[in-house]
């Protein structure tokens, strides 16, 4: 029991010291780039009523086998079929019934500080997330985190959950043309799996072939290729796009490094506490 | 202190009871706020999932 709580109190404290950082480093450099990429999530075909801001979350939806894709309010993410569900018929011809209804059945945050919340509080539980991984990780690998080595632990996960999949699918904005959204994140986990499988092997065994086995790995996902988007105009600028892609890379990776650090320095605490 | 003799001091299904309980519990909470479809924690979740980089829309 004593090791199991050792990993927990571990994994929780470099979550939550990691989650808050890379939250605070989101909201400085990530989303406010999401806030003026929503300014062009704008429908012409749809009209709304006068006052109504766009606010938050938006989809990309399909009108139909309309060619183009279309942007619209979050008051009315559910008036055309979303890449979530597909489930909703479209029906853009009565956005002000669509509105009475569709704001009761899908709650989302406020603009301000309940959206700043919400955004908060899901970082954090990502990253308690990435901590148990890491725990579960060293464990069954017997590999351990401690302070000297979690900065490559640290870059290690960023490698894997970050800068691969980013090469195929880069960091996207709302309003951006992406492909269907099942295919995207297939693609993504078995890229996460075949790279964090290609640094273990790297990490793991001391026998040369092991080179090669993992650049195979690393590569896999990348000779397959990322689902690609349709070829449809975003009115999103090329510039922020790719301001946020980059900014997107930046806070993962200082989020990645505080997690490994912060994670190897409460695991040797702890081993020492309970004299392990 | 020495880390290797403490993790060798695990016995095998003890490693792969505590490994595989934390992979869950890392995945559930990954796929929760960062995969789940449901609108509300979509909604909810929405800029952090892009600024994670998490396939989102």
């Amino acid at each position: 029991m004593e090791m199991f709580r050792r990993f927990f109190f571990a994994a929780v404290l470099a979550g939550t010291v990691a989650g808050l950082f890379s939250a605070a480093i989101q909201q400085w450099r990530v989303v406010p780039l999401i806030l003026e990429a929503e300014q062009y999530e704008v429908t012409e075909q749809m009209q709304y009523p006068a006052g109504r801001q766009m606010s938050g979350v938006s989809g990309e939806v399909r009108e139909g086998e309309a060619p183009q894709v279309l942007l619209i309010p979050q008051t009315s993410l559910e008036s055309a079929p979303h890449p979530h569900t597909g489930e909703e018929e479209a029906n853009s011809d009565h956005p002000h019934d669509l509105e009475a209804t569709r704001v009761e059945q899908n709650w989302m945050p406020q603009e301000g500080l309940e959206r700043l919340f919400y955004t908060v509080v899901s970082t954090l539980l990502v990253s308690l997330g990435f901590a148990f991984l890491l725990v579960g990780v060293s464990v069954l690998t017997n590999l351990q985190i401690t302070v000297a080595n979690g900065i490559m632990w640290g870059l290690a996960g960023f490698v894997t959950f970050s800068l691969m999949p980013a090469i195929g699918l880069a960091p996207e904005l709302p309003g951006m043309e992406a492909a269907d959204l099942g295919t995207r994140q297939f693609w993504w986990w078995g890229t996460v799996l075949s790279t964090g499988g290609g640094l273990l092997v790297l990490a793991r065994f001391s026998s040369a072939i092991k080179i090669p086995v993992a650049i195979g790995l690393l590569l896999i996902p990348h000779l397959v290729g990322a689902p690609i988007a349709p070829p449809t105009q975003s009115d999103v600028p090329a510039l922020l796009a790719s301001t946020f892609a980059a900014n997107a890379l930046f806070a993962s990776l200082a989020f990645w490094v505080v997690l490994g650090v912060v994670f190897g320095w409460a695991n040797q605490r702890n081993m020492k506490k309970f004299e392990l | 202190m020495n880390t290797v003799a403490q993790t060798q001091s695990l016995s095998i299904p003890q490693r792969l009871i505590a490994g595989s309980l934390a992979l869950f519990l890392g995945l559930s909470l990954i796929v929760g706020a960062g995969f789940a479809s449901d609108l509300a924690v979509h909604n909810g979740a929405h800029d952090s999932r892009h600024s994670t980089g998490f396939p989102c829309h």
